[in-house]
């Protein structure tokens, strides 16, 4: 086959451009995500009735409405710019599958426990910091990796609203050159590589949460 | 376990980069016209959404000056014919990929593109256009090295041509034609270079929306070719020797007008000129 990588060094700004577009996007995506789906995960298992039924309508709602519609939705009719529109959309879209993994975690501690240590005076704070989190993290982090991979992952969806990310270079580079297996290689690498140091982080996170609580 | 992850997620991205690596061009020296013969099926690259181009008419049938011209040159290779859509970004990697025999679209014969395949004589003539929102110039001219921004669709000759006219235009690229008419309605783009025949299509089916948007001047005369396979000079010469001889007999132009509602403005062949002794049908593979 007549390949040509030489076409990637000529198009090796246009690449960093769109890489670092998807690292802010994802980066921003993954903190988002985490921060709004654990709060609505904790609300989902500690929260009153109506906190349980808002958060059960949040989570049903966002993870059952296509990622591409709510971009449309928040781009072309609320009228949100490009960028804070695709930034928006993930966190939002993300959150509702942490949530989940959040209230599966915690549900997955034994109500044994909490009894107990309501019985010893720690208050409703304390008892969920110190008693359920740490128990929970263990469970959740292996789903959580799962979720900030598919977050790398979905950023590109970014490209349908004209942003500039890496899989829009891609085809750029496509489009120009007709380099396509040349330019969807060398991205596939580039996103796997993204996704190998995030396995890894949460792989070291996993140890360091199985270590203080061994 | 992270290094099991890793060789999962290695063996993975292995996987996914043979399928890739799978896909094109074998050493293939066949003629197409050969290919097509043996199959006895004509694959034709066609517009599915570029009226009067190509287009999925109300009866749910293949229309247009492409597939009306696939469907004469299937009647005298004598095979059937099948329509595959094409689109901007997939017509080159299709027919590279031997999936279409010929690329029947509204494809200009760029050089970039003319380096990886061949293209038929010119077949259709259109004029590039604006299309900008009410009340704002309709001259290109006023765009061009301006600080507005310009809406095209990835993969599409219009953005190139427009940089060719504006190298520090601000560009925004839309994946597809119906996001890039919302994002020109509601001033996320300042102005659409695109076709002539196109633009008058849009706002035609914009109806009453299109009471914002305006068509503009015109500032390039764009030309369209049959996209082929390279170095396939049998099957290319068919091509043209068949536009020529409909040409020739009149047909051409009567569909031309069928469904461009105007003669064709332009002569079609080498310079314009019809080759000679193109009428005259050689006995061995020249299926006319």
């Amino acid at each position: 086959m007549d390949l040509d990588w030489y076409v990637i060094w000529d198009y090796r700004a246009d690449l960093l451009r769109g890489l670092s577009l998807t690292l802010w996007i994802s980066l921003v995506g993954i903190i988002g995500a985490t921060l709004v789906g654990v709060a609505v995960g904790c609300m989902r298992t500690s929260g009153g009735f109506i906190a349980q039924r808002l958060t059960g309508l949040y989570i049903n709602v966002l993870r059952n409405i296509p990622m591409v519609v709510k971009l449309f939705f928040a781009h072309f009719i609320i009228g949100i710019d490009a960028l804070p529109a695709g930034l928006l959309v993930l966190v939002l879209h993300q959150s509702a599958y942490v949530a989940d993994v959040t209230a599966a975690g915690l549900r997955s501690v034994p109500h044994g426990q909490t009894e107990a240590a309501l019985a010893s005076g720690l208050g409703r704070l304390q008892i969920f910091l110190s008693v359920l989190l740490p128990q929970a993290l263990r469970v959740m982090i292996p789903p959580m990796t799962t979720q900030y991979t598919q977050t790398i992952k979905n950023s590109s969806v970014v490209m349908l609203i004209a942003l500039e990310d890496l899989t829009f270079m891609t085809q750029r580079i496509e489009h120009a050159t007709f380099r396509g297996i040349e330019a969807a290689s060398t991205v596939t690498l580039i996103y796997l590589a993204i996704v190998l140091c995030v396995a890894a982080a949460m792989s070291g996170l996993q140890r360091f949460v199985e270590r203080r609580s061994s | 376990m992270f290094g099991l992850r890793v060789c999962s997620l290695l063996g993975a991205a292995a996987v996914s980069l043979s399928l890739f690596a799978v896909a094109p061009v074998s050493a293939e020296t066949a003629s197409t016209l050969t290919e097509i013969q043996k199959r006895g099926k004509f694959l034709a690259g066609v517009r599915f959404d570029l009226p009067p181009n190509g287009y999925i008419d109300t009866q749910g049938n293949v229309s247009g000056f492409g597939p009306d011209l696939a469907r004469r040159f299937a009647e005298h290779l004598g095979v059937e014919v099948e329509f595959v859509q094409v689109t901007s970004k997939n017509r080159i990697p299709l027919l590279l990929n031997r999936q279409i025999d010929a690329d029947i679209g509204s494809t200009t014969p760029t050089k970039a593109r003319d380096e990886v395949v061949d293209f038929s004589h010119v077949y259709v003539v259109d004029q590039a256009t604006i299309m900008v929102r009410k009340g704002e110039s309709g001259d290109p001219e006023d765009y061009f090295n301006s600080d507005k921004v310009i809406g095209g669709l990835q993969g599409s000759f219009y953005v190139d041509l427009w940089k060719q006219h504006s190298p520090n235009a601000v560009m925004k690229e839309y994946q597809e034609f119906p996001e890039l008419v919302v994002a020109l309605i509601q001033g996320k783009v300042d102005v659409v270079p695109t076709n002539k025949f196109q633009a008058y299509d849009i706002v035609e089916k914009l109806g009453q929306r299109a009471e914002n948007i305006e068509i503009g001047g015109e500032f390039f005369e764009d030309f369209m070719s049959i996209g082929l396979r390279e170095n396939d000079s049998k099957w290319r010469d068919w091509v043209n020797w068949a536009l020529q001889r409909m040409w020739t007999d009149g047909s051409y132009q009567a569909l031309y007008k069928k469904h461009y509602k105007t003669e064709p403005a332009f002569d079609l062949g080498d310079a314009g000129r019809i080759q000679p002794g193109v009428d005259k049908v050689a006995k061995e593979n020249d299926y006319w």
